[in-house]
C-alpha cells in the first residue's frame, strides 16, 4: 500500500513538474516497469501451467485441450529457443521454422476464432435486434443506415436514386453525408459522454488505490 | 400460416450460418469490383505521408494480432507501399507479442517489392515487454536504448536509419494500427510529450470511438476497418486484399440488413397475431 501510495503520488505530480530531475526519475522507474513486465510474463506462464496441469490431473471436462495447450507451448518455445536459426524452404522463399509455425498455425487459428464472430453477429442480429421500444427503433434505424452506407454496394445502390435541388439543397442528401452526420454528431456526442464517464471512473479508482481504500489488487476481498 | 410465421421467427441458426458463408465466399470467388469512395479520414493519413519530404521517417506501430489481420494487415501493407514508393524510411514495432510475426512478414514482403535495404531504409524492432514504459524510454533515452537489439537480434545503435532519428521527437509521423487501446499509450506517453504527428488505423468495431480521437486532435486521420484499408489501397493505386474483401463485406452487410428487417417483420406479424 505504501508503494502504491508513493508511486501513485509521484507519477501524478511528475506530470505537472517538467524538470530534468523528474524526467530522469520517470525514465528510471519506467525501466523497472519493463523488468516487472518481463517477470509478469513469466508469472503468467507459471499460472497457465498450474491451471492446465490441474485440469488434466482432475480429468476436468475438455481436459484434452489442456494437453494440446502443453504440446503447443512446448513446441513453440522449444523451437524458438533451440532451432531459432533453422530454416525451411517455402513457396515464397526461406523462412525460419518458428516463423513457418506462426504463419501456418497461429495466424489461421486465431483468424478463424475471430471470424466465427461474424456468424454469431448475424444470428444475434436476426433474433435480438427488434424494434420493441422507441430507443431500440432509433438504434436499429441508425445501425441499418451505417451498415448500408459503410459498404460500396450500399453507396452504389443509393446513388441510383434520382436527386433534385430544392433551394440549393440536394434531396435526398448523399448517403455519405447522412452517415457522416450520424457518426460525427450523434455518435461523437454519445462517445464523448462515455469517455468522460470512463475517465472519471479511472480517476476515482486511481485515488482509491493510492489512498488504500481499494485493496482488491492485493488479494483483499474487503 | 401461423405455424410458418412461428417457424420463420425461430429460423434454424444453421441456415443463417450457411447464408453468411455463401455471402462471404461467393464474392471472394467472383468479385464485383464495386468502387470504394474515399472518406476524408483516410485521405488525411494519405496526404500527411504523401507530403513528407523524401528521407523522412515514419514509425509504424502494428499493435494487433492475427485475429484482426483481415482488417489491419492490408493497412500495414498499404502504408508501407506508400512510404517505400516515396522513399520514406520506416521503423516498425508492436506491443502485441502474438502479432510480432505479422509485422515481420509485412516489412519483409513489401521491402522486397521496393528493393529496400534493412537498417538503412527500414527497421523492424519487433516486440518487447514494457508497454508504455518503452514509449517513455524511446522518447527520453532513445529508440536504441529501448531496443538495443532489433527483432532479429542485431544491434540497433549502429544502424544508419537511427542516426538521424534517434528519439521519438525526431519522428515525422507515427501511424498506429490498433486492435485495442494502444492508441492511448502512444498519445499519453508519446505524442503529448514529444509532439510528433500521429495518424492511424483501427478495426471496424473501434471506428465509432476514433472519430472522437480525431476531433480532439489525438490523430489527424485514420483508416476505419477493412473499408479504411480499401480506401488507402485506392489512394495509392494498388488494389489488393482489402479491396477484394470489400465485396464480401458488402454482400454480408446487405444480408445482415435483410435478416434484421425480416426478423422484425416476423416479430410484428407474430405479435399482431398473438403468437409468442
Amino acid at each position: 500500500m505504501i508503494v502504491a501510495f508513493v508511486m501513485g503520488v509521484f507519477f501524478a505530480l511528475q506530470y505537472y513538474i517538467p524538470h530534468p530531475f523528474t524526467d530522469d526519475l520517470l525514465t528510471g522507474i519506467s525501466k523497472w516497469f519493463i523488468v516487472i513486465s518481463g517477470i509478469a510474463m513469466g508469472l503468467g506462464i507459471v499460472s497457465l501451467f498450474y491451471l492446465h496441469y490441474h485440469k488434466i490431473k482432475r480429468r476436468a471436462p475438455a481436459w484434452g485441450f489442456s494437453f494440446v495447450m502443453f504440446i503447443a507451448l512446448f513446441a513453440m518455445v522449444g523451437i524458438g529457443i533451440y532451432c531459432a536459426n533453422a530454416e525451411v524452404i517455402t513457396e515464397t522463399g526461406k523462412q525460419t521454422i518458428y516463423g513457418w509455425l506462426y504463419q501456418n498455425f497461429m495466424v489461421p487459428l486465431q483468424s478463424t476464432m475471430f471470424s466465427i464472430l461474424a456468424f454469431y453477429v448475424a444470428s444475434a442480429a436476426f433474433r435480438a435486434f427488434r424494434a420493441k421500444t422507441k430507443e431500440a427503433t432509433l438504434l436499429l434505424i441508425a445501425a441499418i443506415i451505417v451498415m448500408f452506407a459503410r459498404v460500396p454496394m450500399g453507396e452504389y445502390v443509393y446513388a441510383q436514386i434520382p436527386t433534385f435541388q430544392v433551394g440549393g439543397v440536394t434531396i435526398p442528401p448523399s448517403i455519405g453525408d447522412i452517415t457522416s452526420w450520424i457518426m460525427k454528431t450523434i455518435n461523437m456526442a454519445a462517445q464523448g459522454g462515455i469517455s468522460l464517464g470512463i475517465c472519471l471512473g479511472i480517476i476515482a479508482m486511481s485515488l482509491k488505490i493510492i489512498f488504500g481504500i481499494e485493496k482488491s489488487y492485493m488479494g483483499s476481498t474487503k | 400460416m401461423n405455424a410458418l410465421l412461428k417457424k420463420m421467427a425461430n429460423l434454424d441458426r444453421r441456415i443463417i450460418y450457411v447464408l453468411i458463408s455463401l455471402a462471404i465466399v461467393i464474392p471472394l470467388l467472383y468479385p464485383l469490383f464495386i468502387e470504394v469512395n474515399v472518406n476524408p479520414e483516410a485521405k488525411a493519413v494519405y496526404d500527411t505521408i504523401d507530403n513528407l519530404p523524401s528521407g523522412s521517417t515514419v514509425f509504424l506501430a502494428m499493435d494487433f494480432d492475427p485475429a484482426s489481420k483481415p482488417e489491419l494487415y492490408p493497412m500495414a501493407e498499404a502504408v508501407l507501399r506508400h512510404c517505400f514508393s516515396r522513399d520514406l524510411k520506416v521503423i516498425g514495432m508492436t506491443f502485441w507479442v502474438t502479432g510480432v510475426g505479422l509485422g515481420e512478414k509485412a516489412f519483409t514482403d513489401i521491402a522486397k517489392e521496393y528493393n529496400k535495404q534493412y537498417g538503412t531504409d527500414y527497421l523492424y524492432l519487433g516486440w518487447k515487454a514494457g508497454g508504455y514504459a518503452l514509449v517513455i524510454q524511446m522518447g527520453e533515452e532513445g529508440i536504441s536504448a529501448a531496443f538495443p537489439a532489433d527483432h532479429y537480434g542485431r544491434e540497433t545503435s549502429t544502424m544508419p536509419i537511427l542516426q538521424k532519428v534517434s528519439h521519438l521527437k525526431h519522428l515525422d509521423y507515427l501511424v498506429e494500427l490498433a486492435a485495442g487501446g494502444s492508441i492511448g499509450t502512444w498519445y499519453y506517453y508519446g505524442k503529448m510529450k514529444y509532439k510528433f504527428k500521429m495518424g492511424g488505423g483501427c478495426t471496424g468495431v473501434m471506428v465509432a470511438g476514433w472519430y472522437n480521437l480525431m476531433k480532439i486532435d489525438w490523430i489527424n486521420g485514420f483508416m476505419g476497418g477493412l473499408r479504411g484499408a480499401a480506401e488507402y489501397e485506392k489512394l495509392i493505386n494498388k488494389k489488393a486484399k482489402a479491396t477484394r474483401g470489400m465485396d464480401a463485406q458488402s454482400v454480408s452487410h446487405m444480408l445482415i440488413i435483410a435478416m434484421i428487417i425480416f426478423g422484425n417483420i416476423t416479430y410484428f406479424v407474430n405479435r399482431a397475431k398473438g403468437n409468442k
